[in-house]
Formats: structure tokens, sequence, C-alpha cells
């Protein structure tokens, strides 16, 4: 092989990986993203409603993390607020997600609901450190960054009459992000797997369905004694877990559905064993 | 790992690395009239069993002991509030195997260890 060969495939790759990142895409699933995600959130955070003082006012049992990136003039950010002030930041928090959610003032939106949802997390979240609260912080900073009001918003309706009507292309590179990430987290949660040693076993999934996250259908199967079978369903979580990221990207054949299917079944045997949202 | 994004983005990687064959649960009591009651956290901590459990370990903090002070002086005033004055509030954790029956079934005075985390005395 000659350098100016080697020179030509590397060019190639790299306007290759360029294109795969950047390039325009139709505005569609952004758009559509953009509104079912702000509508669950908007329901995760209003389900709270009841509890806003006990949950994050000095009403309540709240203890903030300042994370080690914080300057300490800045501090002052994540001091327990009075009542009245929490019912506030929790207000400006709704109605950011739910002008999110119909696409209106879509970037300032998901900045706004970005920045509370970050403090929140160190408010008081930090405590659960759960990956999709995680998860949440960086979709909203992406959304915050991307164009995903040009399509199935507001603004739409108000530029064309109609929120289905669209103009033009948008860039990929805040779906790729988005993708990029979930991809790697079910990845790097399956590939630990392989070698961690609780999960060598069907121990793991047996402890786990008598703990503090059981279901009492969890309880209504442990009830029934020990198996091997438990061996073969860590196994199939393994193989789920790593198959779901990739699958996501292969559009050949039905591999994409039966990835979407398979993670659809991950994730409802997950809630139904495992009380964890 | 220090840096706060990786940290970020890795425990978003971490959940259930492993398992435990035991149940623990903080347990926080109040003292009144010679007696320790048991104080219910649900009415200040309204989430989920396991979200109790985890939020109650303070793992985000390195050193525990004055955090968990702060929460017995806060039930304490917090119960003061409702109407039931203790003189003392502590937390314990409660520990015992886990049972294919149920979340307490292995909750016997027998198999259930106690170890204290902090008292708080008014």
């Amino acid at each position: 092989m000659t350098p100016s060969l080697v020179l030509h495939r590397l060019t190639s790759f790299f306007v290759a990986w360029d294109h795969w990142w950047t390039r325009e895409s139709y505005p569609h699933i952004m758009g559509i993203i953009r509104a079912a995600f702000g509508a669950w959130l908007l329901m995760y955070w209003a389900i709270r409603l009841p509890y806003v003082r006990i949950l994050f006012s000095t009403d309540g049992i709240v203890f903030p993390k300042i994370p080690e990136y914080m300057p300490k003039n800045m501090e002052w950010l994540l001091q327990v607020p009075e009542p009245h002030i929490a019912l506030i930041i929790y207000s400006i928090q709704i109605v950011a997600l739910i002008t999110l959610t119909i696409g209106f003032c879509t970037r300032s939106s998901a900045f706004i609901a970005f920045c509370i949802s970050w403090y929140y997390f160190y408010l008081s979240l930090h405590l659960f450190h759960t990956s999709y609260d995680r998860l949440y912080i960086f979709v909203l900073l992406v959304l915050s960054i991307s164009n995903a009001g040009q399509y199935l918003s507001f603004e739409n309706w108000e530029k064309y009459g109609s929120p289905f009507k669209w103009e033009k292309m948008v860039s990929i590179f805040p779906q790729r992000l988005i993708a990029f990430q979930i991809t790697m987290t079910y990845f790097g949660v399956g590939f630990q797997k392989l070698w961690l040693p609780g999960w060598q076993g069907g121990e793991m999934l047996w402890y786990s369905m008598m703990g503090v996250w059981a279901t009492p259908l969890a309880f209504k199967i442990t009830s029934y004694g020990w198996s091997d079978l438990y061996h073969v369903a860590v196994n199939l979580i393994k193989i789920f877990e790593l198959f779901i990221p990739f699958s996501f990207w292969i559009t050949k054949g039905k591999v994409r559905w039966i990835g979407m299917g398979s993670g659809l079944i991950f994730h409802v045997l997950v809630d139904l064993l495992l009380y964890i949202w | 790992m220090q840096w706060p994004f990786v940290t970020h983005f890795y425990a978003m990687m971490a959940p259930f690395q492993s398992y435990t064959t035991t149940n623990a649960e903080l347990v926080a009591e109040g003292l009144r009239s010679g007696r320790w009651e048991r104080i219910d956290l649900t009415q200040y901590l309204p989430h989920s069993r396991g979200e109790i459990a985890i939020r109650t370990r303070m793992s985000s903090f390195n050193d525990k002991s004055p955090v968990y002070l702060e929460m017995a002086k806060k039930l304490q005033s917090m119960e003061s509030a409702n109407g039931r004055t203790y003189s003392s509030v502590r937390l314990v954790w409660e520990k015992w195997p886990k049972s294919q029956y149920g979340f307490y079934d292995g909750h016997t005075d027998t198999d259930t260890t106690r170890s204290s985390v902090v008292q708080f005395n008014l």
C-alpha cells in the first residue's frame, strides 16, 4: 500500500465520518423526539407537585451536594431554598417543559429546563444517582443546541399555519449525539456485565428480585424457589443489553425493529419486576 | 474517577453492578417518656422503598456523619412541629437476610442486626 493510497483512504474515511456526524437531515425525528421527551419530562416533574416543599425546600430533608467544579462564589446557588422560592423554581421548570413540549421558544425552553434539572440534580437527585436523571440532563442540553423546534411545534404553526409543515433541513449532529449517548449507555451497562463478578451467575437476578426494588410479582416468582433458569435469564439480559444498542444502527433487514422490540420487552420486564420508576 | 464529567457519564453505565444477600433499611427512632418510638420516614421522604433505601445511604458524601446528624436534627424539629416531641432522635441501620417470600419476611428479632449511625440529643 503506497503512502498516497493510505492518505486517500484516510481522507475518504474522515470525509465520511464528518458527513455522518454533520450532514443535513429532515427535521421530523428531532421534532418528534422533542415533543415525546418533553411530554415525558413534564409528567416526570408534574407528579412531584404535591411534594415540592418536602423534596426541594427547607421544609424537607434536603442535602445538596456542591460539585467539585463549582466556583466558591457560586455555591450559594445550591443552598436549600425557602418553600416559596422552591415553588417558584419548580413553576419555572414546569413552564419550560410545557413550552419545550409544544415547541415554543424551543431552544430557550430546553436550556432553562437543562439548568433547572442540573440544579435539582445537585440539590437532591444526586442521592438517588440514577442513569436516567443524568441522561435527561444531557438530552436537554443537546436539545438546547438543536433545531428540534423545526417540526411539530407551535413555532411552525405560527410561521406556516400548521405544526406539520416544515421548510428547511437541519443538522443531524444533535440527533447523532443523543443516539450515540444512548448506545454507549446501554453498551457500557451490558459490556461490564461480561466480567463483573456479581453478574457471572443467576444469583444476581435471584437476590435482586428479593431486594428493595422487588415488586409483588418478583416475590411471587421467587416464592417458587431457585431454578437454573436464573442463570439463563442473566445471560439473556447480557445479550439484550449488548444487542439493543447496536441493533438501532443496523438498517439491514428488520434488525432495527427487532432491537426496538427487544428493548421494549426488556424494559417492561424490568418495570414489572423492579419498582425503580 | 474524579473528573466530574467523566463521573457523570460513567455513572449512567453503572447501575446494578453487584448484589447483596441481605436487605437493609435506615430506621429513625425518637425517645419519648423513656421509650424509643419508630418515626415514619415516608412522611418526609415521599419516595418508593427502593429510592428511600438508596437516598438514605448518602453515598454522594465522603463524610456521611455530619449529614446523618443533620438528618436526625431535622427529624427532631419536624416531628416536634407535628406534635411529637422527642428528647433524642437516633438513626440505626437494620439488616436482615433476604427472603424469597417478601421484603420483611426475614426481618425477625433473631436474624436482624442493628448498627447505630448517629444520635441527636436535644
